[in-house]
């Protein structure tokens, strides 16, 4: 801040030309004069930032038709008290305040004579409206969305969560950025050292800047190299509210419509909220479909490997026939067909999702033709390996949060398969398994309420039980039994 | 935050422990009464393993109690004694391991690839925190006594009950000699595991080992008269992995062949659990000493058990186990015993002391 | 350290999955598969014939399998094995072997080196059929086969239908190893035959080869087999023909009390009037005397041959080892010498669509 000093002049002029020469380019920046009696104030403000019928209404109209008192050191309590017709005043005199003030969208009065400046807050930019969130629609329940701006998701919450004890706490973040956080949580229900993990991690973020709540997300996550993730992202207030009234603590970044929960473990990958608008034996069967479709996803193409390089017995004849047929001529080994197609599915994929809605049909259709039927028939790559990885890609598609887990965890075990066929699977499964359930996430383990792992917690996770025979607030982070672990 | 594992979990581990090595794929020379010494072990199994857990329990009070350097070193001499013993079993058993690949599935790959894979499991295993072993373990428990029930419910159809008649034909010695193997080998082992996990038990967990080690000892007698009714007497006794053959030629559908495959499978699981709990009580003792100590730890067994399992490659590892019973009865049950004795004598002696009216 | 610890770990994670593990790494494309074999014996040799699955005709996998034949020959068992590879291009893998064909002079001479081959290798999968020819296994191999083109497969399928008509028994060759190597019992196995279908030399497999210890000692036809497979536990099939009425077996039972010098058998089978009438209580006492006197005969037979096939010296050694003990010694005579009494209960129901 070489331009300006620490505190501002009592010169009405010299503050507002000061102001002029360090934004003398910026034309959003205006400054409008008035008089207020004898007194000589200057409004400033930023177009496209600001309520102008706000300034208009309540801070210039009022100030013009009023006449402020004489001595300067009580000029400016007057204009606030009985001039301004605004819920939001402040006064600062210190330049760095005033300045954050005013790019974030209040409104500087300055009044001569006077040493202090008034902040008004009259924001008002333009933000996006309600609207579901393509990542996560559901059939049936809610249909808002999260937006940008961090007031208009806290008022969200709020709705949700009646109840004083919906605490916030504020805190920023970016030293450029200075981006707007804010950590939320239930008292009495949330536990008190996730909280106070999560506050100490948040305090030792050193960035620049934090333009989305990944940046939060990855910065204060632990075991950064899993795959899994141990922090929950999601932008739909509903779920948020449920988490808070679980147990968890949420994050809510200005600028981002992605709000952070924690902890987050294993068995949320495979949850979603609909399951809890929807009835419970609909919902018990998706949660399964959910887990055997991971399952299968990661295992199916490694299986099969490993049954057509080292273990050709367990195969039926007829079937090992049929597959030693369609691999005459194919010039790859199995391992190599399976990781081109892999490839190539991850391709297609991300292509897809990439590319505008016009070009999807036309693109889909050539993906078929030329990579299934011509790939087969000119015996690039056998059938029933085809069949495998497609079946392998789709069923990687019912959890999108463990997509991430899939792509890794196929590659790695297709890998192991070949080098010792079944034995090498298995010893793969165990190796990501340990690789699991060593991993915490703030303190609970990621394995928490998966059946068997913790006896008598398998109300809320492969099936979802009814509400009325969950435990108490049927929430399983709550109270004693995770707080103390 | 602190290792916290359940009883429950306990009696998990210890099933999976003393199931899933030797048990699933059998051990050569099987008698028709083979499945009468696990039935008696079965009943071995329950003060013995009652008797680890007082051990552990009143150690915990000894060490409480204890003045001085005399007990730590004690003790640390003690770890590195059982730790050997431990190294070794791991040694074996990753012997058996390879025989076993060599001898069935993977016959033309050179033993360093199943041992190296072996053991950087087993590292895994050893070095992670006693609640993600538990539930690991307890995964791994599921799917061992889905394979056993299934595997049981499968073969049903082809058993011939009357095969494990008539029982003693020929006399007690081919019952003892399993008997005595048995309690060596899986029994005698169970030492490592109740004493490795016993800081992470709370409240009272006897009830539960003693559960644990008595189911696995019934499932063992099911399986090996199982699979002596399938094969019969004296076929089963011409292979050297005998449960495995048995569950050759258990016919559930066309589709489904070699569902062998499936014993193996269990016996790939289990055996890295078994080896990495009984490494725990070395990895425990060197967390103790310094922070991190663990890896080391278990890196050095884990390399030390590999290089003597390839040293032994053209030893038989059968003649190896066999030699070493004795010397393991005397290190994991006697001794044990002895201790534990000893132990309860002087909480009995102290309780006395304390309930006599002080003379001043 | 961090850093060299990552790379350290990626380069062994590579070296170790991407290189070895090739030594036991087989692609479907690169094997062979045998689907049967056949064994005879030539002079002092071993005459092998190995059927193994080619290419199909049509294109991709919609054709049917094809089969073709190698023969080759060797002095032992391995000897002989090892030879056929010189004539196949790819690896044979015997992990589908389903059937084993052994002529009839190889069985005569013994079969347990066969059965202790396949006991011994790994590939070999215990649940293959053996089957004796009656003649030589060669002429049996190259037997058109009616469904498929791979007679192997042919033969399997024609021992599993057996199952519910009982013409031959479907035995295991781990059921046969155990049956030679127990004592009180003998090994018996299926008896195949060529015959001509429609002027083709064509499979056919029905009664059964019996064997004294691992040699060949004599055979039954069909009905005496069907009885056979009675006694030796399962009366789940079979039919009893009595004049021009055929009874089919529904269920039934057999208990056999077995002691040193003699040997009782109870039967009680349930059977439904298949063609012909059905005249109550006349037709069930014909068909007790029939049954009764079938099964003297079969006995008789084999106590003749001194082959204890269904098993009565197993019997008593189960129910009482203290006697068994004292016959163990000379089982094959004293099974000559036992008296045997038979006692059928069959009784009639009626299953078919019309009244009579």
């Amino acid at each position: 801040m070489q331009s300006f000093p620490e505190k501002i002049s009592a010169v009405m002029r010299e503050n507002v030309e000061r102001m002029k020469e360090y934004f003398h380019l910026d034309k959003t920046v205006k400054y409008h004069f008035f008089s207020a009696g004898k007194a000589e104030c200057c409004v400033v403000f930023i177009d496209g930032m600001t309520n102008s019928a706000l300034i208009n209404e309540y801070v210039i109209k009022p100030a013009a038709q009023a006449s402020l008192k004489a001595a300067p050191e009580e000029r400016l309590a007057h204009l606030e008290k009985d001039v301004v017709q605004a819920g939001e005043t402040s006064q600062q005199e210190s330049w760095s305040e005033l300045l954050q003030a005013l790019v974030r969208g209040d409104s500087l009065v300055f009044c001569d004579g006077c040493a202090r400046a008034l902040i008004v807050g009259s924001k008002g930019y333009e933000r996006r409206s309600i609207s579901e969130p393509d990542g996560e629609v559901v059939m049936k329940g809610p249909r808002e969305g999260l937006t940008e701006v961090l007031l208009s998701n806290i008022a969200m919450l709020r709705r949700k969560v009646c109840s004083e004890k919906l605490r916030f706490e504020f805190f920023e973040l970016g030293e450029t950025t200075k981006t707007a956080c804010c950590i939320c949580y239930i008292d009495g229900t949330a536990d008190a050292r996730v909280l106070a993990e999560l506050r100490e991690r948040a305090g030792r973020i050193r960035i620049d800047g934090v333009l989305d709540s990944n940046y939060v997300t990855e910065l204060i996550r632990e075991n950064r190299f899993s795959p899994f993730r141990n922090v929950g992202t999601t932008e739909r207030p509903d779920i948020v509210a449920a988490k808070l009234l679980e147990g968890r603590a949420a994050m809510l970044v200005d600028g981002s419509p992605v709000a952070i929960t924690v902890p987050h473990i294993f068995i949320e990958h495979l949850q979603s909220n609909e399951d809890y608008y929807i009835s419970f034996y609909f919902a018990g069967i998706n949660r399964m479909l959910r887990l055997i479709g991971f399952l299968l996803s990661v295992s199916i193409a490694p299986v099969y490997i490993a049954m057509v390089t080292h273990h050709h017995e367990l195969l039926p004849t007829t079937l090992l026939v049929m597959i030693s047929h369609a691999r005459q001529g194919v010039p790859f080994s199995s391992l190599s067909e399976a990781l081109i197609l892999l490839l190539a599915f991850e391709v297609m994929r991300e292509a897809g999702s990439r590319m505008p809605s016009q070009m999807g049909q036309t693109l889909s259709v050539v993906g078929a033709l030329v990579v299934g039927q011509a790939a087969v028939a000119a015996s690039m790559v056998s059938a029933p390996m085809l069949i495998v990885i497609a079946f392998s890609g789709v069923t990687g598609l019912i959890s999108p949060k463990l997509k991430s887990v899939v792509i890794i965890a196929c590659v790695g075990l297709i890998l192991m398969a070949d080098a010792m066929g079944m034995y090498g699977y298995v010893m793969g499964m165990i190796w990501l398994a340990a690789n699991l359930a060593s991993q915490r996430s703030f303190g609970v383990p990621m394995l928490a309420s998966v059946p068997l792992m913790e006896a008598g917690d398998g109300e809320d996770s492969f099936v979802r039980a009814p509400f009325n025979r969950m435990k108490k607030f049927g929430r399983f982070l709550a109270g004693e039994k995770h707080g103390k672990n | 935050m602190k290792e916290q594992i359940t009883g429950k979990q306990l009696a998990y581990l210890l099933l999976v422990f003393l199931m899933g090595g030797g048990a699933t794929v059998g051990l050569r020379n099987a008698d028709r009464d083979s499945w009468i010494a696990y039935a008696l072990l079965m009943l071995l199994s329950a003060p013995v393993l009652y008797m680890y857990h007082r051990l552990a329990v009143l150690r915990a009070e000894y060490a409480a109690d204890a003045r001085g350097k005399t007990f730590e070193r004690l003790s640390a001499a003690a770890a590195g004694v059982y730790g050997l013993a431990a190294v070794g079993m791991n040694a074996l058993m990753l012997d058996f391991f390879c025989d076993f690949l060599s001898s069935t599935a993977l016959t033309h790959t050179s033993r360093l690839m199943p041992v190296v894979f072996m053991s950087v499991t087993v590292f895994i295993l050893a070095v992670c925190r006693s609640d993600a072993a538990a539930r690991i373990c307890t995964v791994i428990f599921v799917l061992t006594l889905l394979f056993a029930v299934l595997a049981l419910a499968a073969a049903l159809p082809q058993l011939d009950f009357g095969a494990v008649l008539p029982v003693f034909e020929n006399g007690v010695a081919g019952m003892t000699d399993a008997l005595f193997t048995a309690a060596a080998m899986q029994l005698g082992f169970a030492f490592f595991p109740v004493t490795a996990l016993a800081p992470a038990l709370k409240g009272k967990w006897g009830g539960y080992a003693v559960c644990g080690g008595a189911a696995a000892c019934l499932i063992m007698t099911v399986h090996s008269a199982r699979d002596i009714m399938l094969l019969g007497y004296p076929l089963i006794s011409l292979y050297r992995f005998p449960a495995y053959t048995a569950m050759e030629v258990v016919h559930v559908s066309e589709l489904t062949q070699r569902l062998e495959m499936l014993t193996a499978i269990v016996y790939v699981m289990c055996q890295p659990v078994k080896a990495a709990l009984c490494l725990r009580l070395l990895t425990n003792a060197a967390e103790k000493r310094r922070q991190g100590g663990r890896y080391a730890a278990a890196a050095a067994a884990v390399a030390l058990a590999a290089g003597i399992t390839m040293l032994i490659k053209n030893v038989d590892g059968y003649r190896i186990m066999r030699a070493a019973r004795m010397p393991a009865i005397i290190l994991l049950i006697a001794l044990p015993a002895a201790y534990w004795a000893a132990l309860e004598l002087r909480r009995l002696l102290r309780k006395n002391k304390k309930t006599s009216p002080p003379f001043e | 350290m961090g850093r060299i610890k990552a790379a350290v770990l990626l380069l062994l994670a590579a070296a170790l999955t991407l290189t070895p593990g090739c030594a036991d790494l087989n692609e479907s494309d690169k094997l062979t598969i045998v689907p049967g074999l056949g064994f005879d014996r030539e002079g002092g040799e071993y005459a092998l014939i190995t059927e193994i699955v080619s290419e199909p005709e049509a294109e991709g996998s919609a054709g049917k399998p094809q089969s073709s034949l190698i023969d080759s020959r060797g002095r032992t068992i391995t000897e002989a094995i090892n030879n056929n590879i010189l004539l196949s291009g790819n690896i044979l893998y015997y992990a589908h072997v389903q059937v084993i064909v052994i002529g009839r002079e190889a069985a005569e001479r013994g079969i347990w080196e066969y059965i202790d081959y396949v006991n011994g290798q790994n590939s070999f999968r215990l649940m293959l059929r053996p089957i004796v020819a009656d003649g030589s296994a060669a002429e049996l191999m190259q037997a058109k086969a009616l469904k498929t083109d791979v007679s192997s497969f042919e033969l399997r399928e024609i021992l599993a239908s057996n199952e519910r008509i009982y013409r031959a028994p479907d035995i295991p060759i781990y059921r046969l190893a155990n049956d030679i190597l127990e004592e009180g019992i003998e090994g018996i196995l299926p008896l195949a035959h060529i015959e001509d279908n429609q002027g083709e030399p064509t499979s056919k497999i029905a009664g059964t080869a019996l064997f004294v210890g691992d040699r060949l000692a004599g055979t039954l036809d069909e009905t005496e087999t069907q009885y056979l497979l009675w006694l030796r536990g399962k009366v789940e099939g079979g039919t009893v023909t009595l004049g021009k009425d055929v009874f089919e077996v529904i269920e039934g039972k057999t208990s056999l009390e077995c002691g040193r010098n003699t040997v009782k058998i109870k039967l009680s089978v349930r059977m439904s009037a298949e063609e012909g009438s059905f005249d109550g209580e006349r037709t069930e006492r014909e068909l007790k005397e029939l049954i009764e006197s079938d099964i003297a005969g079969l006995v008789k037979k084999l106590q003749t041959l001194g082959c204890d096939a269904a098993g009565f010296g197993r019997r008593l050694k189960r129910a009482n080892a203290g006697e068994w003990r004292e016959v163990a010694e000379n089982w094959r005579e004293q099974f000559g010498r036992l008296e045997v009494t038979v006692a059928a209960e069959p009784s009639v129901t009626v299953f078919k669509r019309t009244n009579r």
